[in-house]
């Protein structure tokens, strides 16, 4: 093909790139015009955030005696009642509060929160926490005042058999039947325990009286003093594990959604019970105070410095340097596009990271202009490949980074990481095929 | 030259060192103990124009307003917790009364909502780095103790290390030595100063391993 038509349809192409990249891509719909092109998805430092505060509990409950003086559920007629506080006076202590944090930190670390600020008031135990507003964010916010507290009880007596402290570990369980998909909650006892689930499942059983009635005996597992679910055995459990029927789904949105229900009650019994009370204060959405008004001056002399480094390439390279500009301002476009494309979440580090793509690229550039100076056209694909090598030798410790951050938990961290990740890739194969092709066709 | 600017260097450090561990690094008003005063307006606002009012009750102070729910008309200013209470007291009636006569509208001190919060514990924000930090850092060093095996291992690992740490100490002690506060560019910054050091150390290796190859053919 014609060396001017080549460079005509690679310019023609970035040009369109870069359209599409920096304006988007409309198309009619209804009276509407729609872009195609996906918005950013922001982080909370950018976007907003949620704020919840929870207080400790200064409620008081009232505890029903019978008339022996035996604590009962309800009401006695001859019975007496007094109201004692939620909280006793000797656990509020700054221990209490910081655990309190502590497990907040756990469950919302365990709800897969990537990001999240918590503030403790170590004089009240008041806490406060900022956390992204998505799809997680009510269940999160239900999770912060729940004491969390589950036990295995007596379903007659209210005798509590077992409790958070006798669980190694709850976890989510699936089987395969014939009428659909069954989700366990599956709880494994520790070893000190299993012998009591074992006495659990032997004495709370259906049996069969003198008379030929049957009778069973339930235990009721409750979570915060509410039944879960009230069951007797079929079968010992040898074990240690309690396997609860959460439901049985014959769809994916069902099966999601008794999913979701059993994994939140396993994080629950997992992180173990919070030791105060707690009950809501604040519960509201605070947009981000970085506007697009914040941008701007970054923007122009980040602006700045992209122009006075196009000029070093023009002066420097001439036509190698005009072209050197033409594939920087695609790779950007591509770069952009890519980070819609892909869903990529952007915070304040993936912008750093965009900044960091954006020099690293023009290093690539400069070295490989540097490089194909010294050469003869004729040469110019062997030292082009050869300074490509060179570069990606030293783009790999960033590449380390990009991959391992990639898989980081904490959102700021996987930002920056899959930015810094992408922008590499897509650098090394944009140049590959689009900066190569521009250059060998001088 | 080399040795000065060396020496230089270490001695912010260690100025720095000092500086953190005796009066600790300052904190923006975003991680520190902060006031939020939160207003509802309820009308529909540009957030320049309540910036100028606050600006006004709150001179030379920074402040940060941001809009609350999605009806654009409630706010939150957020301010440093230096003040005592009473002298707080007076600056929101300030502020309500310049908001009243601003925007017209009927609001009383009592309408207004203020929140002291405890600061935030930076460590909570800079642990969710080390781990995947350190494991990036181990893989890299075994990565150019390889490929730069021909310069020394040892040598090469120790460089990085070092490089590494001077750099971000010394970005850290420039941050504590002249008071900066810790905000939210102060980490991805660090995190540019990282990209920026392997880059112009794998390029500086590079460049040493190539005249090596050169000298060793040229034998």
């Amino acid at each position: 093909m014609n060396r001017r038509l080549t460079i005509a349809l690679i310019t023609l192409l970035i040009i369109l790139l870069s359209i599409i990249s920096f304006a988007g891509l409309f198309v009619q719909n209804t009276k509407f015009m729609k872009n195609l092109v996906p918005e950013y998805k922001l982080g909370m430092d950018l976007e907003g955030y949620r704020t919840i505060t929870v207080d400790v509990s200064d409620e008081e409950k009232t505890i029903y005696y019978d008339k022996d003086g035996n604590i009962v559920s309800s009401e006695d007629k001859d019975g007496t009642s007094e109201k004692v506080p939620v909280n006793k006076d000797e656990d509020l202590t700054k221990e209490n509060y910081i655990k309190a944090r502590d497990l907040i930190r756990a469950r919302l670390s365990d709800l897969e929160i990537k990001e999240y600020l918590v503030r403790l008031d170590e004089e009240n135990g008041s806490i406060t926490v900022q956390i992204p507003e998505d799809d997680k964010t009510d269940i999160a916010s239900q999770f912060l005042g729940t004491v969390g507290k589950f036990t295995i009880e007596d379903a007659e007596t209210g005798e509590v058999l077992l409790d958070s402290s006798n669980v190694k570990k709850a976890q989510v369980g699936y089987n395969s039947l014939s009428s659909g998909t069954a989700i366990y909650l599956s709880i494994e006892f520790n070893k000190d325990s299993k012998e009591k689930l074992r006495e659990i499942s032997t004495t709370y059983v259906t049996t069969t009286d003198e008379e030929g009635k049957e009778v069973e005996k339930q235990v009721s597992l409750k979570i915060d003093g509410s039944t879960m679910l009230s069951t007797s055995f079929e079968d010992e459990l040898t074990d240690g594990v309690l396997p609860i029927s959460m439901g049985i789904a014959t769809d994916n949105t069902t099966l999601n959604t008794y999913k979701q229900q059993t994994s939140n009650i396993a994080i629950l019994i997992n992180n173990g019970p919070l030791p105060l009370e707690y009950e809501d204060n604040q519960n509201r959405f605070i947009k981000s105070d970085l506007g697009l008004e914040d941008a701007i001056i970054p923007a122009i002399i980040l602006a700045v410095i992209v122009i006075i480094g196009f000029i070093v390439l023009l002066i420097k390279y001439k036509k190698l340097g005009l072209f050197a500009i033409i594939s920087y301002i695609g790779y950007v476009a591509i770069l952009l596009l890519a980070l819609r494309i892909f869903n990529i979440v952007i915070t304040l580090e993936g912008i750093c990271g965009i900044v960091a793509s954006m020099i690293l690229n023009y290093i690539l550039l400069i070295y490989l202009l540097h490089e194909l100076k010294k050469k003869d056209v004729a040469e110019y694909k062997i030292a082009f490949n050869k300074a490509i090598l060179s570069v990606t030798l030293v783009l790999v410790p960033i590449l380390i980074i990009g991959i391992v951050l990639c898989f980081a938990a904490w959102m700021p961290a996987f930002s920056f990481g899959t930015v810094v990740f992408w922008g590499i890739v897509i650098m090394m194969l944009y140049n590959i095929s689009i900066t190569k092709v521009l250059f060998l066709n001088k | 030259m080399k040795k000065i600017v060396y020496a230089i260097l270490i001695c912010i450090i260690i100025a720095g060192i000092i500086v953190i561990s005796t009066v600790g690094v300052k904190a923006d008003i975003i991680y520190s103990k902060n006031v939020e005063i939160y207003v509802y307006l309820g009308k529909t606002f540009e957030k320049n124009d309540i910036k100028a009012t606050v600006n006004e009750v709150f001179p030379k102070e920074r402040t940060i307003i941001q809009e609350i729910e999605l009806f654009q008309d409630m706010f939150c200013v957020t301010l440093a917790d230096t003040r005592p209470e009473e002298e707080l007291s007076s600056k929101v009636e300030e502020l309500v009364n310049k908001i009243n006569e601003k925007y017209e509208t009927k609001l009383k001190t009592d309408d207004i909502e203020i929140r002291h919060n405890p600061k935030v514990n930076l460590s909570s924000i800079i642990i969710p780095y080390a781990w995947t930090l350190g494991i990036s850092m181990a893989a890299i060093l075994v990565f150019v103790g390889i490929r730069y095996k021909k310069l020394g291992t040892i040598r090469t690992i120790l460089t990085y290390i070092i490089s590494i740490v001077a750099v971000e100490m010394f970005y850290l002690s420039i941050l504590a030595i002249v008071r900066y506060p810790i905000n939210r560019v102060v980490i991805p910054i660090g995190l540019l100063l990282l990209i920026i050091v392997l880059v112009v150390l794998s390029f500086t290796n590079e460049k040493k391993l190539a005249k090596k190859f050169v000298e060793q053919k040229r034998k």
